[in-house]
């Protein structure tokens, strides 16, 4: 068989991307170890004994509101996560599984949402909170958050769900077990590869987001971390030290959840079920 | 175990008559066998008794209860299907045990049952293992076992057997007879094979295009079958089927002048076209004519199968037509034979398929 591009080639495009997409964040957390004027002066330089000064860690972590903002950032993106994949799995589920009059056009809606971007609602979203009480708490971010991921969710895993074996649900029903205990005693295990991606396609834009948060829960001890590092950025002076050390932390949460999430997806998806 | 009796089943989806009038009794503690072509309609009577597919109308009772708008576990059933259907993400106990916990059983209980069942499966050591762990005899062994430890009134098995490799099938059938009578259980089984029917059913039905078409012990069907579709579908190879004239009483006429005498009942009268059905087993060559009862042809090809073969030979009429040969037939494709009947082997069938004698 020709083979028309060599494996070195495509390594070196390869690595040559990676390391493309990796730059910035390499520069981010190399600057957040140096002084503010090595951080100016010699931006590419990694971190040496001379130019080494850990202010903005120091700032960052005696910052005691910091530390909430992380909290508040964990619990709305894994909120949001947990949310969506519950509502997600039970919208595919009863929209694939049960024929139903308005099934179709209940599916078509769902889709839209994929569509329509959420900030355009930005305006009644907020009043929509507001009336609700819930400025400034993280259930009112939670909330939009899952509004804003569970079109896609339900779409990928209705993919998933038309695949898994209409005999397992039969062989369910003979076995005695009630719709809702199908779903979630031999749906839901068998789903976790596609959940993993779910997961992964939700967490990251939710725990980068700035948007809503400014919007949404701009005070009150209730920001999110990419807002509160926004303290240190000032119209006339910025604190890159706390700015770079804030950020560098802020990659840790996601990178756990994303391995966590990441040795789901390779799991096969129903080997050994049938035949 | 119990009874299942059903009566005046009818199903459609829509305008399209899947099931047509099924009427059908298994005997508590019987095998009986679903038979029929593929889209006949039998895997679907099956899921109606297993409560997976509602039905139009008509009643079925499993036990003297009428189970026919009950959900699937409350009908006492277990059901195999043809794909295995095991839960992937538990192991062969868990698979087993998995219903019953919902069931609420006593985990003491729980435990004796797969204990018992994968005694008599022979899964001691396989317990701990996953579904995909499993070659595909074992798998089907857990399916097996997840249906016994359910104790149910009646076993489905929906064509166990068509993903096995051609010799676990063999054994696997022989074992499906030993647990049938290990068990004493009542058992529907559908299969499209009719050899896996003929040797395991206590009564055979045949089905064809969502009737059916016959209700019988195996033997019953071989020698007497109720009509042309029965006939041609039970016996391999086929029965062979020739058109003919009667032309005088008890003698028929096949065609180009060839004419055999037969022994034709009352009612049957000169000119009345019919089907007559002979079985290859109950055929013979003969290489002299004896012109007054038997038919003149060319073999074709002779099939060798061992201690049997079957010669493929077309009737000097053009009527093609399959003949046992035993032992060491000489080669002999374009020799030019006859054909003989044995005549208390001949069916008989009207213009319409039905049999007359």
């Amino acid at each position: 068989m020709r083979r028309s591009v060599s494996s070195p080639v495509v390594h070196g495009i390869l690595v040559l991307y990676t390391m493309l997409a990796l730059f910035p964040i390499i520069l981010v957390i190399m600057n957040s170890f140096k002084a503010k004027r090595a951080i100016f002066n010699t931006p590419l330089q990694p971190p040496m004994p001379w130019n080494v000064d850990l202010i903005g860690y120091y700032k960052v972590f005696s910052d005691g509101a910091l530390g909430t903002y992380y909290v508040n950032s964990i619990v709305v993106t894994t909120g949001t996560i947990f949310f969506t994949l519950l509502f997600g799995a039970m919208a595919a589920w009863a929209l694939t599984e049960y024929k139903f009059r308005w099934n179709t056009l209940l599916a078509i809606f769902l889709s839209l949402g994929i569509m329509v971007p959420i900030r355009l609602g930005s305006v009644s979203i907020i009043q929509m909170i507001a009336e609700l009480n819930l400025i400034n708490t993280l259930t009112a971010l939670i909330l939009v958050y899952v509004a804003q991921n569970l079109p896609l969710a339900v779409f990928i895993l209705s993919e998933f769900i038309e695949q898994i074996p209409k005999d397992l649900r039969e062989a369910g029903r003979c076995d005695g077990l009630s719709e809702y205990n199908i779903f979630f005693f031999i749906i839901l295990p068998l789903l976790r590869p596609a959940m993993a991606t779910v997961a992964v396609f939700t967490m990251i834009p939710v725990w980068n987001d700035l948007w809503f948060p400014l919007l949404l829960a701009p005070t009150g001890g209730k920001q999110t971390i990419t807002l509160g590092v926004q303290q240190f950025l000032g119209q006339y002076i910025t604190d890159w030290n706390a700015v770079l050390a804030a950020l560098s932390m802020a990659i840790i949460p996601v990178l756990v959840l994303y391995v966590i999430f990441s040795r789901q997806l390779i799991r096969g998806l129903t080997s050994g079920a049938v035949k | 175990m119990a009874e299942v009796k059903i009566d005046k089943l009818h199903k459609s989806y829509g305008a399209v008559d899947v099931l047509i009038d099924i009427n059908l009794t298994v005997d508590d503690g019987s095998f009986v066998v679903l038979v029929g072509p593929s889209g006949c309609g039998k895997s679907t009577l099956l899921r109606t008794v297993a409560g997976l597919e509602p039905i139009s109308s008509g009643e079925i009772n499993i036990d003297g209860r009428n189970v026919s708008e009950l959900a699937p576990a409350k009908r006492e059933i277990a059901m195999v299907f043809q794909s295995y259907a095991l839960y992937p993400h538990m192991n062969v106990e868990n698979n087993m045990a998995f219903g019953l916990r919902f069931a609420g059983t006593p985990k003491v209980e729980i435990a004796e049952r797969v204990a018992e069942a994968s005694r008599i499966l022979q899964l001691d050591l396989l317990l701990k293992r996953r579904p995909r762990e499993l070659s595909g005899g074992q798998r089907q062994r857990v399916a097996i076992g997840r249906a016994i430890v359910r104790k149910p009134k009646v076993f489905l098995f929906d064509e166990p057997l068509s993903n096995l490799d051609a010799a676990l099938r063999v054994n696997t059938r022989i074992e499906f007879a030993k647990l049938h009578k290990l068990l004493k259980a009542t058992i529907l089984y559908v299969t499209h094979d009719q050899v896996e029917a003929m040797t395991l059913a206590d009564k055979i039905v045949v089905m064809n295009a969502g009737r059916i078409e016959q209700i019988g012990k195996p033997m019953d069907l071989y020698h007497k079958p109720s009509n042309l579709f029965v006939a041609r579908f039970i016996g391999s190879p086929a029965m062979n089927i020739m058109a003919a004239t009667v032309v005088e009483k008890h003698r028929v006429d096949f065609g180009d002048g060839i004419t055999l005498p037969v022994t034709l009942p009352e009612g049957i009268t000169v000119g009345d076209k019919i089907r007559v059905g002979c079985r290859p087993e109950h055929c013979s060559l003969s290489a002299k004519g004896q012109p007054f009862k038997t038919l003149a042809g060319q073999i074709d090809i002779i099939e060798r199968l061992g201690e049997t073969g079957y010669a493929h030979l077309r009737l000097v009429n053009g009527q093609p037509i399959v003949v046992e040969v035993r032992g060491d037939p000489p080669a002999g494709d374009g020799r030019n034979v006859h054909v003989a009947f044995s005549p208390q082997h001949v069916h008989l069938f009207d213009n319409v398929g039905q049999r007359i004698a």
